[in-house]
């Protein structure tokens, strides 16, 4: 009873993390699952050095990383891109955000979020991922530059 | 004319007119993207994914013992342990630190993390007394920076092994501690270097 209530706390947030890393639905439903069984089976383990949902959404990103059959590919920018200069509409919201989010290249797209949405250090990032943490901040600045262009789009 | 003087008469370049505009642009374009960042929806699993996970936990677990001898077998390839021998003769004040880091290539026994706690212990205790017996040399900033690093290296080697404890034999995260420990070794021998002089 008690891990149903735990689950049902977290399963919202926790999948929505698996998805936007994953961009799959099944995958995300998969990882998710995948996460909460290990969480429970390991639950003594865990020993308060942070909060129950941070444990709970580390195991979960690191389920999504897993599902991800390929190696991550790191996109790198066109030399071209910097001469398009763009404007973004104040009046971007959240869903729209989500929705360019999920158009971008798997590997600047799952690096994305971990840093910017999830709030993981470079360094946090590069271990999951095994990339350099210059690796990691040159994705995160990749993908803001694709959302500035992807946004700028939008009307 | 030498080399300062022609670096110090180098020209100055403009950059695009229209530079200013761009990064303007950029600016403002993030702020709108961070603000939205805080607006992102969230969406639920599907209906049934508590029963699934309720029928996986009702299954017997089943532990390969080769998962647990894989992983410390892997950390073992290069796991770096230092060894720290302080010599302290009576008769002056001279102290001679033997350092040692030596990648350790067999594979390791369970008692081999005892063992590696035991010599970290013993080189953060030397440190420790290291200053508080020279504590101006320990109110350097390189001194300062390089402890910290280590206590965030440390912090960052007890969450990987907690995450161990979970992904038994996930190699990125093997890998991570294999750079962990590397980096502590690199920062304590450094350390000690520094507080040896």
């Amino acid at each position: 009873m008690a891990q149903r209530l735990l689950f049902e706390r977290y399963k919202r947030a926790m999948f929505s993390v698996a998805l936007r890393i994953l961009n799959d639905n099944d995958h995300a439903n998969d990882a998710l699952q995948d996460a909460f069984v290990e969480v429970f089976r390991h639950l003594d383990s865990f020993r308060f050095q942070s909060t129950l949902g941070a444990w709970i959404k580390t195991i979960v990103v690191r389920q999504a990383l897993r599902k991800q059959q390929l190696e991550w590919r790191f996109e790198t920018l066109d030399e071209q891109f910097h001469d398009q200069p763009v404007e973004v509409p104040d009046t971007i919201t959240g869903a729209v955000l989500d929705a360019a989010i999920r158009s971008l290249p798997d590997g600047a797209r799952a690096v994305f979020v971990l840093a910017e949405v999830e709030g993981y250090k470079h360094h946090e990032i590069a271990a999951m991922l095994n990339i350099s943490e210059g690796t990691s901040k040159s994705q995160v600045s990749y993908a803001r530059k694709l959302l500035r262009k992807k946004l700028s789009e939008f009307r | 004319m030498n080399w300062t003087k022609a670096l110090q008469q180098l020209p100055e370049h403009e950059p695009r007119p229209d530079l200013w505009d761009r990064i303007d642009a950029d600016l403002r374009a993030d702020a709108t993207i961070d603000r939205a960042l805080d607006d992102l929806p969230v969406f639920d699993p599907k209906a049934d994914a508590w029963e699934q996970i309720a029928g996986q936990l009702e299954k017997p677990v089943v532990r390969a013992l080769w998962k647990y001898s894989f992983r410390w077998a892997a950390a073992a390839a290069a796991v770096v342990t230092g060894a720290w021998l302080v010599v302290r003769p009576a008769s002056d004040e001279k102290v001679t630190i033997s350092y040692q880091t030596e990648v350790v290539e067999t594979e390791l026994t369970v008692a081999s993390e005892p063992l590696q706690s035991a010599a970290d212990q013993k080189v953060e205790r030397f440190i420790d007394e290291q200053c508080a017996q020279q504590t101006v040399v320990c109110q350097k900033p390189e001194v300062k920076e390089l402890k910290q690093h280590l206590n965030e290296l440390s912090s960052r080697k007890e969450a990987v092994e907690q995450e161990l404890l979970v992904f038994g034999n996930d190699p990125a995260l093997v890998q991570a501690q294999i750079k962990i420990e590397n980096e502590r070794a690199e920062v304590t021998k450094e350390l000690v270097r520094i507080l040896t002089i």
